[in-house]
């Protein structure tokens, strides 16, 4: 599919689409002709499994969310789908009409409002991966200025965090986008229900295949080569990655999935023994660089240095910010979780839509999530790392773990697994927000 | 006194312990060489040797299959140090000479919990924590508790929060068979803990339930004593299962799982917190250890849950929560005092063939004749019969001194400490001047003068006729500051061996790391003398907080800097969790994080 594009002020409301995708969107389903999805729902689950139920059987809810978040979103209805229409429609997904956490933490505190006010153009400022998960910032004492992660391309890696109404009725009611409330409130507790995404993604260039992603155009922030903001500028984004979390009855802890699109990094493979990178001839990986000496895979580009007192990310000696961050995967897709990827992506109705170049890596959960001496439930495998999201800290990434260290900005009590509150502002006051 | 003399519940079921082992010895087999020195494990901090390879190389020889046995690092790399137990629930309750099977709180789970945490008040968010205050050694571990459920999340029947500390006793021979399997020695162990909880503790609990109220209000309690213990324990995984789970990058824990058998009871004023109390038997095949006491209710109550060992490990690795079965079968068990025969056990006696549903607990009724013998006269536990190559002989430790005071980090006491010692004879107060002899040795690899050679103490103590108790005070040697490792204080009673007890202490080093005062401190200062063996020996730390990254540990500045400090302390959340960072590396790191200039602690 030929792939020029143009840049195009992307309109505020829903209804309007840049030119390319409406496109590609048409081109689709001039080759398709859609059919009424008959096996997959519009709807995501309501129960998860049971704890002791198969690595497959969270799979496939896991999936069965994806599916579900990726839908057709409704017009006029943040946040539901419009189940009359068949997936890969095209239009917002479900979870691209989720409040970020710039909707939802107003400068100084300020009420964020009803949930379904009209969805303004997107800006994807944050670029750190941030070892410590989400926070990028907000006051100076919990600041953790994470490290970036550059394609092969030579460009950066875009994340947007957002969450489901069930979240955001349950922030706004108990007044915690308020950074003086939330930082003493002592009873964090999200309903279930709560679903929270973070997507990770890429700037599309001639060289990819446009086709094979879910795009987006947004405004998105420029840097310099010292990875110091310069600017903005208009770019066509590729998903690469996307981590869904769900707080679900039974398992306090929440369920932990996490997507990628499937050309990041090539798969790996058993041979004699040992688990090797495996790339498929004539793909060209967004991450992986077959040439890359191994010593170099996954490793932060960081030099930390303390500059205002705070920590800066420092290109290493030697690189810019533009180098890139050759990445591959560390622990193998399972096997189990490859089987239900192909029943999925083979699916039909999958077949006619973008998803089907999306992969699931793993669903973690706890194992264990009513057990009084193990609060924690036995994060279920123990680690789960997304490349583009947990590039450098691959061997020790656990969503549950990391997560249960997670408060609000300034204080000491636990958010309920959840990161997002060290995106609220105070009413009053300096606050320092992320340059980026 | 206690789980021998007072009301009880027991209870069985599985256990789970999770502990990071490349701690566990400072080399490493590596490159042909089976000693590589990887760790000094004394001052937690990498061997000179292996400080200029990368975490990543270091992390990879560690997971490297040993060829033989696990990896070069252990059976269990990424531990969390959590003990859980699995599906314990009580089977018995009642009081001596009456236990039965049936009850109010017979089948109600029993958990061990983490602490609340000290500052908020909120938690637990973890659990129990098994914690080596020697690592080197295998001699005693600790478990550090911050609380006790009966009943489950939907239907608590008894709730304790409250932070301490048990030790592992009688650390001994407890299941015969095989003679190899693919777990590490420590399948053939037992290890025996006791907690204490003061009736003060008490958040909760079910006021219909008669069993829980002869414990909590039985006359005289002043709190509640639980005593447990973990057996039949090896790794989850196999070294197969193992060696192709670290290959596939999958780096699952792998605890050790076992069974446990536990007794709950009123604690009473001037018994032991920590330690058994009561007259000691020893096993002279296994070493293991059984205690008894004369009751007021004229029964002889014996603790006889490790004196017969299990004959064969169970069937299926990792099915803890079946029925265990009895244990061997060394035929008529009799239980004497000098020469008057006590009793006559048939091995299908329900207290030896379901001797796990009752606590291992056997309660026997004397006559006058026999209570006079068992006040005056050793007590042993014989059997005919012999199994893999083992005999039933259980004697006396006629003098027996024990303590409260098992695993003592120095730090906690600048000043010195005073160690209590009870000495009995018979189970009563010596009935002559009796002397106990104090000597320090190195209780493992560290055997080097300068890694244990730092206590000051008294050579002996005398025991006056009559005294159940002696006191002595123990410091650090001028001098030592710079001294760092690990020493055991042993202590025998008129020179007699089956006397004997020991406590371990770690003593860490005062030095400034090279480093001086007003500097301003970077990460490249702090990480390799601070941080780096953490994250090395202990990854399951990096999965909260990743060690080795910078802007990580920056962005958690505020919650390390209050989980090393001293309010955490005793509970299951001080970090780190095994206890291995010194009070000069906790201040490195402080002043690290906080951009203090440094200032060594004096």
């Amino acid at each position: 599919m030929k792939t020029t594009f143009r840049f195009c002020v992307m309109l505020v409301g829903l209804a309007s689409l840049p030119a390319l995708i409406l496109e590609q969107a048409l081109a689709r389903e001039q080759a398709m002709p859609s059919t009424q999805a008959s096996n997959l729902s519009c709807q995501p689950p309501s129960t998860a499994p049971v704890a002791t139920a198969s690595q497959d059987q969270f799979d496939q809810y896991s999936w069965q969310m994806f599916i579900a978040l990726n839908w057709p979103a409704q017009d006029g209805q943040r946040g539901d789908p419009d189940c009359a229409k068949q997936l890969g429609d095209p239009g917002y997904t479900v979870w691209q009409t989720y409040k970020t956490v710039e909707e939802i933490f107003l400068p100084r505190g300020a009420n964020p409002g009803p949930w379904n006010t009209p969805q303004t153009a997107k800006s994807l400022g944050i670029i750190n991966i941030a070892a410590l998960k989400n926070s990028t910032q907000v006051n100076a004492v919990d600041q953790a200025v994470g490290g970036w992660l550059i394609d092969q391309a030579g460009n950066p890696t875009y994340y947007d965090i957002s969450a489901n109404e069930t979240s955001y009725d349950y922030i706004v009611n108990n007044n915690f986008y308020n950074a003086d409330v939330v930082s003493k409130a002592n009873n964090i507790n999200f309903p279930n229900g709560v679903i929270e995404v973070k997507s990770s993604w890429r700037i599309l260039t001639p060289n990819d295949n446009a086709s094979h992603y879910l795009t987006m155009l947004a405004r998105v922030a420029t840097f310099n080569d010292q990875g110091q903001r310069s600017g903005v500028t208009e770019a066509y984004l590729g998903l690469v990655g996307l981590h869904i979390i769900t707080k679900v009855n039974g398992y306090p802890q929440w369920i932990w999935s996490t997507f990628e699109q499937i050309d990041n990094v090539p798969p790996k493979e058993l041979v004699h023994g040992q688990w090797v990178d495996q790339p498929t001839p004539g793909t060209t990986y967004s991450y992986f660089n077959p040439t890359a000496p191994l010593v170099s895979l996954n490793q932060s580009p960081c030099d930390w240095q303390t500059q205002g007192g705070q920590l800066v990310c420092v290109p290493k000696p030697g690189t810019t910010f533009q180098t890139p961050n050759p990445l591959n995967r560390v622990t193998p897709i399972a096997e189990i979780t490859n089987g239900v990827n192909t029943n999925y992506r083979t699916n039909p109705d999958v077949q006619k839509s973008v998803l089907k170049y999306y992969q699931l890596i793993t669903t973690q959960r706890p194992l264990m999530p009513d057990n009084p001496s193990n609060p924690l439930g036995q994060p279920t495998p123990s680690l789960s790392a997304n490349v583009t999201m947990e590039s450098y800290i691959q061997p020790n990434s656990s969503c549950m773990n990391c997560h249960s260290m997670a408060t609000p900005v300034k204080s000491p009590y636990k958010a309920d697994f959840s990161y997002m509150f060290k995106f609220a502002n105070a009413p009053v006051g300096k606050t320092t927000k992320d340059e980026e | 006194m206690s789980i021998l003399n007072g009301p009880r519940l027991n209870f069985w079921g599985g256990i789970r312990t999770d502990v990071s082992l490349p701690n566990n010895s400072p080399t490493i087999p590596y490159d042909g060489n089976d000693e590589w020195p990887l760790f000094d494990l004394t001052t937690s901090t990498l061997a000179p040797t292996a400080q200029s390879y990368t975490d990543d190389q270091l992390n990879n020889m560690i997971n490297a299959p040993d060829g033989d046995y696990y990896t070069a690092g252990g059976w269990n790399h990424y531990g969390q140090h959590v003990v859980d137990m699995q599906n314990a629930l009580i089977s018995s309750q009642g009081n001596p000479g009456s236990i039965s099977t049936t009850g109010d709180m017979v089948g109600q789970p029993v958990y061990l919990l983490g602490s609340v945490d000290p500052v908020t008040g909120q938690g637990p968010v973890s659990g129990p924590m098994m914690v080596d205050l020697d690592p080197t050694s295998s001699t005693t571990t600790q478990i550090f508790v911050g609380g006790l459920q009966i009943g489950g999340n939907s239907d608590i029947q008894l709730l304790i929060r409250s932070n301490t500390v048990c030790s592992s006793f009688d650390v001994a021979g407890r299941v015969l068979l095989p003679a190899k399997m693919d777990a590490p020695g420590s399948f053939h162990a037992s290890g025996t803990f006791q907690l204490t909880f003061p009736l003060s503790s008490i958040v909760s609990w079910n006021q219909n339930s008669s069993g829980l109220r002869s414990i909590i209000q039985a006359p005289g309690a002043t709190g509640i004593v639980l005593r447990f213990v973990m057996f039949e324990m090896c790794p989850t995984m196999t070294t197969e299962q193992l060696d192709a789970d670290y290959a596939a990058g999958r780096y699952t824990p792998n605890p050790s799982i076992g069974r446990v058998i536990g007794t709950l009871a009123p604690a009473f004023a001037d018994e032991p917190l920590n330690c058994q109390p009561g007259r000691q038997l020893v096993n002279q095949s296994t070493g293991n250890a059984g205690y008894a006491d004369l009751g007021g209710n004229g029964y002889l109550s014996i603790d006889m849950v490790n004196v017969i060992p299990k004959q064969t490990f169970r069937a299926v690795r990792d099915d803890i929560t079946s029925p265990i079965g009895p244990n061997a079968n060394y035929g008529p068990v009799t239980i004497t005092a000098g020469t008057t025969e006590l009793a006559t056990l048939d091995p299908t006696n329900r207290f030896l063939f379901d001797y796990y549903v009752y606590g291992g607990i056997v309660d026997l009724p004397l006559t006058a004749n026999q209570l006079q013998a068992v006040q005056t006269a050793a007590l042993a536990i014989n059997a005919p019969g012999k199994v893999a190559g083992t005999t039933l002989q259980a004697t006396e430790s006629t003098y027996r001194v024990y303590a409260d005071q098992r695993n003592v980090y120095l730090e906690d006491y600048p000043n010195g400490l005073s160690i209590t010692l009870q000495v009995r004879y018979l189970g009563g107060p010596v009935p002559k001047a009796t002397e106990i002899d104090l000597q320090a040795a190195a209780p493992a690899v560290y055997d080097e003068p300068q890694y244990w050679d730092f206590l000051d103490f008294p050579a002996s103590l005398t025991v006056n006729p009559g005294q159940l108790a002696i006191s002595f005070p123990v410091t650090v040697k001028a001098g030592s500051a710079a001294q760092a490792g690990f020493v055991a204080l042993t202590y025998t009673a008129n020179g007699l061996p089956s006397s004997g007890y020991f406590t371990s202490f770690r003593k860490y080093a005062q030095t400034d790391f090279g480093i001086p005062a007003g500097t301003h401190i970077t990460w490249e200062l702090m990480y390799p003398n601070v941080l780096r063996f953490h994250y090395l020996a202990f990854p399951a730390m990096s999965r909260y907080i990743p060690l080795n990254q910078p802007d990580a540990v920056m962005g958690a500045k505020n919650p390390i800097l209050a989980r090393t400090s001293d309010a955490y302390k005793g509970t299951t959340l001080f970090m780190p969790v095994v206890r291995s960072m010194s009070p000069c590396q906790r201040a490195l790191l402080r002043a690290y994080l906080t951009g203090e200039p440094w200032q060594p602690p004096q």
